[in-house]
């Protein structure tokens, strides 16, 4: 139950944070108009779509009584972090490479940081699929 | 490794989530071991035979 109340809190600052970021960029119109930043906006905006998915249905799953993580869920996050850990060391290796493309450093370290996160969905997907069998 | 968790889930008219809670994993596991792309843990293995009332070997068959 208390795991429970944790994950909410936690999924709610994450749609704050996603909100606030939504904010800022649609302010920001000007950023709008470049390139990048507007691949970025609309990667957050998925992440945000995403989330609120993610979001209402773990919420059903646990009014169902399912536990929040068992031994397949962990077995699924290790192995998925561990290659999104690699796959963002050379992604990082490549943003440094052409940090000259990047029209600031804040596009430059937000997106990798983005790019970072969506590595790590992707990775889960991945790892779902090849199971372990 | 093949196992019948399916047939067995039948015979005995459970469905995914209830065995799931019966064993306190997610129905995602038991739709993971049913389609053969999760091999469980002794631990996992020993708990769905016993909802069972079977042996490890009557519900997991280990093909050579």
């Amino acid at each position: 139950m208390k795991n429970a109340k944790l994950t909410t809190a936690a999924l709610i600052t994450f749609f704050v944070v996603i909100l606030l970021l939504l904010i800022l960029v649609i302010k920001k119109e000007n950023i709008l108009q470049n390139g990048l930043d507007l691949f970025i906006s609309s990667f957050v905006v998925t992440i945000g779509i995403s989330a609120i998915y993610i979001y209402y249905k773990k919420n059903k799953e646990q009014r169902s009584g399912e536990p929040e993580d068992d031994e397949m869920t962990l077995m699924i996050k290790y192995k998925a972090g561990y290659k999104a850990y690699m796959a963002s060391m050379y992604l990082w290796l490549l943003i440094f490479l052409f940090r000259d493309k990047f029209p600031n450093i804040e596009t430059m370290v937000g997106g990798g940081i983005l790019v970072s996160a969506a590595l790590f969905f992707i990775s889960k997907h991945i790892v779902k699929k090849e199971g372990n069998a | 490794m093949h196992n019948r968790i399916r047939e067995l889930r039948a015979r005995d008219n459970l469905t995914q989530l209830n065995l799931a809670k019966k064993v306190n994993v997610r129905r995602e596991t038991i739709v993971f071991l049913e389609k053969g792309k999760y091999n469980p843990s002794l631990k996992l293995a020993h708990g769905i035979a016993t909802v069972f009332n079977l042996t490890i070997e009557e519900v997991f068959i280990f093909d050579d």
